[in-house]
């Protein structure tokens, strides 16, 4: 099935004095999509929603709703609405006040607008709370007046802000899901933005990775974690062995003076690349029935499996498994075709994906246990 | 949108901005006016600093701002924590309530009620000074105090109650807690508290005016006395070092101190620090400027003075730029006297006799010397409020002319010693007014309808009145009274204003066809504006004689003698009358040959030209509030 | 144990400012009403004998004579005996305090409730005019660039470090006949205006006194709305009257409310600003506390300035609660 784009941005630029926030940046949302934008503090996924939404004009660029440009038209006059990081809930009204306010200011007759607060309360579990004052709700609560004061208006693409940053992981956790309920129900376009991978990969139909103001990759949760297109993004989702490689051929790659067979072609005779193995993609066999072969240097518990870095020629692989294995043991590594990622050389090239320094840079934003060094 | 946020931006800063600049432009001028402005000049920036009357004052206020602010915030910063720490809601509520009243108060309310809770205590305990530097700095604190709560209080409340109690948690005790942890966060509210007391401190005029005693006259107080007197350029040129100074220190901090730190918090308390290095800095500039005073000497004194009183203070109270002061190269007598004798002068100034009176008559204060005019010393002799002078210590008192001897308010030459003597006349200018005029009647002529200024007092505006109708200016008469009142009604449509000290700038600028004023101040402003010119009119006019006594709360009799047969001095009195532009009644002035206004045909006037002239006499007090109520009742339509 | 040593701590905290509060803010206010209703009357007490051997004795009201000889001639007078051959038994001033209203009915003259209308209708005015051009510029302020609004604050805040009295006498100059403005309009060939000793010289002086007073409040409420509701406005389709209309008014209540209170409060009760920005022909209430208590102070002046003192705070007290009923903050925020 064949959807219409609802909005594009094409050749959009930014600048913040001279702070290049959006570089050259073209990007199609599709009608009832769920759009994820995901990437690091800083790397223009929110300036991205704001332009969408009005409130930052670009420095160049267009930018087009349902195909119509709408560069110089106001905030006030797009059909898109934003739930805000913070909420920014009115303070001066009450929770019904709140959720009525778009419908009031386009003059909506009172009592449509009761009819329609009353459903937007039961759709968000609000029931009840009407002549609350905003000041008076939690975190949770506040969110979903936020999500009921932008839905009640039926914009055509809804912007959400990292709207789950300031909730805790459980409430987090039933927002996600609620949130994802709430789109379904209403079937209209969400844009969301996060830095963090696992909501990201849950929510969304498409997840947009950005990093310094650039798209890195456009694709399904899926295809973002099994077909990373760069170093960056295989490193930013999830766990990663990126090493060094040359295309022999296609279906051919060497790794470390061995060749592997794997499924990707299209390359140049010797080309240098990039090479993504997850690290649930390895299997521990015994040193002689290896491919490679290494030794253990760490062993960590983490429930699921066990995380175990292995030392192979100098460069640190991790590894999951669900069997349990000692420091020092001598064991080979044993990767099938499919776990073998080519990916062409880019600028990121060399910066992520060696265990050596074994650091928390990205689980840090997830909520993980630290590591017991017993 | 842009248009109008640079439109309304620019407009309130022209606004707030524009008599800054005036008066910055005006500190300029070469000529006396803040009016007419004459040529570029650097000279009341030159004199400034030997003005020491004026630099006292500047220091004083500096002290007392910074005083009153630093105790107002310690105060109020422990009152906001002991609010904010209130369980019970009626008790906060009923302190805050207390604090909005300085604020939703008046100035003078405040002012009056704290002077009057001084005066009180102060009898009580059979003070001499009932107000002083003390009651000034409680007054100070009093109404500081309600603006730092307000910015402390809100602070704390946003203030993250985990924030102490990790910190207690961490081994802090609570006070350590509270200097720790609470102080940096809520430092922004006590630094703008601190800030704005000092601002309203600095400026405060209207409580100091009523809570102020003679040991300590503040800037503001200092420029509201210049009442009979123009302002002059010097207090423009002082407070545009002000001005720049500040703004200098902003400019700097902003763009340079403020540019690599991005910190709000840490910006804001360095914009205070050197906020503070700026009033340092124009502290210490005043103490070396005052230090290195220029020495005053006088030739030709014809007495001899010891240094028996040396160490004393001498309280000296009057008019309002009534003596020479080092202004353009004239003589800085006060400081010459100090030089003289050791003898440390506090020098205090009035804008009127009534307000003269009512301080000593408050008992509020103590003076050694006061100079208030005949009709005022003759009240405060029948009410015993002056002591005779020991005329055995005044060898100058020779120096007085016998015209000047034994008149009406001292009989018997016992209690005063002629100060200065004035004439009332009307100022015209020529170019608006054709025909001289003779008569008073010129002041209801339709012809000069918005041109007419008179006197903004009650008895210097009723006594031309008098004068129209045939009247005594001392008129028991309630009858003669509502006559004089029903004229003055007449004129109002007529006049441009009723004015004091601004009647030099209307004057001098042209503003004006007509004032009566004093004949010596019409000689200063002609210096201004050739066109102006000067009649005694025909139907009489007032004349005074201010003169030195000394009141019965001295302290310092001998030393008060000392500095009335200086005043005699001739070089003395000779810098006092070319200051003062006043007739003198010293014959050795009037026969000096270096006298400016030598034989000055409207200071002197000869014989034949003299006017019919009355003095005022005290009235009983029934009087005096008739003619009070008839003048609100003129001046309020 | 631990609550009891805490209340006493609090109670130690609350001390100083509350006993400071207490002397020096309700006593003097006390002092306003004791002084309001009380005269405080001096009477001379004249015996003597006559040649005859009659003895009479007088009171003298202290109020009609000059001084005690004045008042034993009076006494005499009044007795119709020649003054030379008396003998004085006792001849002695005494002062009294007496309970009375005289001062207080005073106040209710038609020229004090006139000027007490003028002065309620100028302040009116200038705070009207203080918030039309403080609040659109509080609102710019407050939506600039936080480097921006800080120096913007202290110069604000400059001018309030010049005297009021300098300044005041700077606008003379501005607005005089023969004035800076006038001197324009001579230029470009206009008609000079009088303006100085005009109603509208005096509300300009006042707006000019007070307008930062106004603009500190409405930016701190200003400044505290987070950009995000602006664009949540925006965003639910407020156009800028409807977002000022229904969110940016409504938040700025408080602001709005002190910075009335402390506009309008010093304008009601100046007294230099009128005196000097009306060539002395506008008097307002302030001036006439201020005459009263400067020139006749021994005399009742003090008593009806007094008066007219609590009279005018009752006048703003009231305005202040009504105010305050706008406001469910409890405004005060002239807070930086």
């Amino acid at each position: 099935m064949k959807k219409k784009n609802v909005v594009d941005l094409k050749n959009i630029t930014v600048k913040f004095d001279d702070d290049v926030v959006l570089d050259d940046m073209n990007l199609s949302i599709k009608d009832g999509e769920f759009v994820t934008l995901l990437g690091a503090s800083g790397c223009g996924k929110t300036t991205t929603l704001r332009i969408i939404a009005g409130f930052v004009q670009p420095d160049s660029g267009d930018v087009l709703f349902e195909g119509e440009r709408i560069n110089e038209v106001p905030a006030h006059k797009r059909s898109v609405n934003t739930i805000f990081q913070k909420y920014a809930l009115f303070p001066n009204y009450n929770v019904y006040d709140n959720i009525a306010f778009g419908l009031r200011i386009s003059k909506v007759p009172e009592p449509i607008i009761k009819e329609r607060v009353a459903e937007m309360l039961k759709l968000v579990n609000l029931e009840g709370f009407e002549k609350r004052s905003v000041d008076k709700l939690s975190g949770g609560q506040q969110q979903r007046v936020a999500i009921a004061r932008a839905v009640i208006n039926r914009p055509k693409v809804l912007l959400l802000d990292e709207p789950l940053a300031a909730l805790d992981a459980k409430l987090r956790k039933d927002m996600q899901n609620e949130l994802k309920n709430i789109q379904r129900q209403l079937g209209i376009t969400f844009v969301f933005v996060t830095h963090d991978q696992e909501e990201a990969l849950s929510m969304s139909d498409t997840v947009i990775v950005m990093n310094e103001g650039k798209i890195q990759q456009i694709g399904t949760p899926i295809d973002i974690y099994n077909e990373p297109q760069n170093a960056f993004v295989a490193d930013f989702i999830g766990e990663s062995n990126i090493l060094d490689g040359i295309m022999k051929e296609d279906f051919k790659v060497c790794l470390d003076g061995c060749d592997f067979d794997c499924l990707d072609k299209g390359f140049a005779k010797n080309e240098p690349v990039d090479v993504v193995i997850r690290p649930e993609d390895v299997d521990i066999v015994p040193e002689e029935k290896g491919m490679l072969t290494g030794e253990i240097t760490s062993v960590t518990f983490r429930g699921v499996h066990f995380e175990i870095i292995i030392d192979v020629q100098n460069f640190k692989w991790m590894i999951q498994t669900t069997d349990e294995h000692k420091v020092g043991e001598k064991v080979g590594l044993f990767i099938e075709p499919d776990a073998i990622h080519v990916m062409k050389k880019s600028k990121y090239s060399g910066q992520f994906g060696d265990y050596s320094s074994y650091s928390d840079e990205i689980d840090e934003l997830s909520i993980v246990e630290e590591s017991d060094d017993e | 949108m842009k248009v109008f946020k640079r439109l309304i931006t620019f407009l309130v800063y022209a606004f707030l901005y524009a008599p800054l600049i005036i008066m910055v432009f005006f500190s300029f001028n070469s000529g006396r006016s803040t009016m007419v402005f004459e040529g570029f000049s650097l000279k009341w920036y030159e004199t400034l600093f030997s003005n020491n009357v004026l630099m006292e004052c500047l220091q004083n206020s500096l002290i007392l701002a910074v005083a009153s602010s630093v105790i107002a915030t310690i105060l109020g910063t422990l009152a906001a924590v002991g609010v904010y720490k209130l369980k019970n809601k009626y008790v906060s509520g009923a302190i805050m309530s207390v604090n909005n009243i300085p604020m939703m108060n008046p100035d003078i309310v405040t002012g009056v009620s704290l002077m009057l809770l001084f005066v009180f205590v102060g009898t009580f305990l059979g003070l001499t000074e009932k107000t002083n530097f003390w009651t000034l700095l409680i007054a100070h604190i009093t109404f500081n105090i309600p603006y730092v709560l307000l910015n402390v209080l809100p602070k704390l409340k946003q203030t993250d109650k985990n924030l102490v109690e990790a910190a207690m948690d961490l081994g802090c005790t609570p006070n350590q807690a509270f200097f720790k942890v609470v102080m940096p966060q809520i430092n922004p509210g006590i630094m703008s508290g601190l800030l704005m007391a000092f601002t309203l401190s600095f400026d405060d005029f209207v409580i100091s005016y009523y809570t102020s005693g003679t040991d300590f006259r503040t800037l503001p107080l200092y420029v509201y006395d210049i009442v009979k007197k123009p302002v002059k350029p010097n207090i423009y040129a002082l407070y545009s070092i002000i001005f720049i100074l500040i703004l200098v220190v902003l400019i700097v901090n902003n763009f340079v101190l403020n540019a690599p730190s991005k910190k709000e918090s840490s910006g804001r308390v360095k914009k205070i620090v050197s906020g503070a290095l700026a009033v340092i800095i124009l502290v210490v500039g005043i103490f070396v400027f005052k230090g290195c005073e220029n020495d005053q000497s006088v030739d030709g004194l014809q007495a001899e003075y010891s240094k028996e009183f040396e160490g004393t203070t001498l309280n000296v109270y009057n008019w309002g730029e009534y003596i020479s002061d080092g202004t353009d190269e004239s003589l800085d007598v006060i400081t010459a006297f100090e030089q003289l004798t050791g003898i440390d002068v506090n020098y205090i100034t009035y804008e009127s006799n009534e307000v003269m009176y009512s301080k000593l008559k408050s008992g509020a204060d103590s003076y050694d010397v006061v100079i208030p005019s005949d009709y005022m010393i003759q009240r405060l002799k029948n009410e015993g409020m002056l002591k005779k002078l020991d005329f055995s210590q005044i060898s100058n008192y020779k120096n007085i002319d016998v015209r000047y001897k034994n008149l009406y308010f001292d009989e018997n030459n016992e209690y005063t010693v002629p100060y200065s003597v004035g004439m009332v006349g009307l100022i015209y200018n020529t170019t608006m007014v054709k025909e001289k005029p003779t008569s008073w009647n010129v002041m209801w002529d339709e012809r000069y309808t918005g041109d007419i200024l008179t006197f903004n007092n009650s008895r210097d505006a009723f006594a031309i009145a008098q004068k129209v109708l045939g009247q005594s200016f001392n008129t028991e008469n309630k009858a003669d009274w509502d006559a004089a009142a029903d004229l003055l009604k007449k004129q109002t449509p007529v006049l441009q204003g009723r004015v004091m000290d601004q009647v030099f700038e209307k004057m001098e600028g042209g503003n004006a066809a007509m004032a009566p004023y004093y004949v010596g101040d019409f000689l200063i402003m002609r210096e201004e504006n050739e066109d102006l010119d000067f009649v005694f009119p025909e139907e009489g006019v007032n004349v005074f004689v201010d003169s030195m006594c000394v009141p019965s709360c001295a302290k310092n009799y001998d030393a008060a003698m000392m500095f009335i047969n200086f005043m005699l001095e001739p070089e003395v009195a000779l810098a006092n009358a070319e200051y003062i532009g006043y007739a003198s009644p010293n014959v050795e002035v009037v026969n000096h040959p270096d006298y400016c206004y030598k034989d000055d045909e409207y200071l002197y006037p000869a014989e034949e030209d003299m006017p019919e002239v009355e003095y005022f006499y005290d009235l009983p007090p029934e009087t005096r509030n008739y003619y009070e109520k008839l003048w609100v009742e003129i001046t309020s339509k | 144990m631990m609550n009891k040593e805490r209340s006493v701590k609090t109670t130690l905290l609350n001390a100083p400012y509350v006993v400071w509060s207490v002397i020096f803010i309700i006593i003097p206010l006390l002092m306003v009403a004791y002084y309001t209703f009380t005269a405080n009357v001096e009477y001379y007490d004249i015996s003597f004998t006559a040649p005859d051997g009659t003895t009479y004795s007088y009171e003298i009201d202290g109020a009609t004579v000059n001084n005690i000889d004045d008042a034993k001639e009076k006494a005499l007078e009044k007795a119709g005996v020649d003054s030379d051959s008396v003998v004085f038994d006792n001849a002695s001033a005494e002062s009294r305090t007496e309970f009375t209203t005289e001062y207080f009915s005073e106040i209710f003259s038609k020229d004090i409730a006139r000027a007490f209308g003028r002065s309620f209708l100028y302040s009116l005015i200038a705070t009207a005019l203080s918030l039309v051009l403080a609040y659109p510029f509080a609102y710019v302020l407050s939506r600039s660039s936080v480097k921006s609004q800080k120096m913007q604050m202290m110069l604000i805040m400059l001018p309030m470090w010049m005297s009021m009295l300098v300044r005041t006498y700077s606008w003379m100059n501005i607005l005089e006949k023969n004035g800076l403005i006038n001197n324009f309009f001579g230029l470009i060939g206009l008609e000079p205006v009088e303006m100085l000793g005009t109603p509208g010289a005096v509300i300009l002086g006042m707006v000019y006194n007070y307008l930062p007073y106004m603009i500190l409040p409405i930016y701190t409420v200003m400044s505290k709305i987070e950009p995000s509701l602006h664009e949540a406005a925006e965003d639910l389709g407020c156009n800028w009257l409807q977002k000022f209309r229904r969110l940016i008014l409504p938040l700025s209540v408080p602001g709005i409310i002190s910075g009335i209170i402390m506009v309008f409060v010093p304008s009601i009760s100046t007294f230099y600003i009128s005196q000097k920005m009306s060539n002395g022909k506008i008097v307002l209430i302030g001036d006439l506390i201020e005459a009263r208590i400067k020139n006749n102070y021994a005399d009742g002046g003090i008593n009806v300035g007094a008066a007219m003192s609590l009279v005018l705070m009752i006048v703003i007290f009231i305005c202040t609660i009504i105010m305050n009923k706008f406001s469910d903050d409890d405004g005060g925020n002239i807070a930086i």
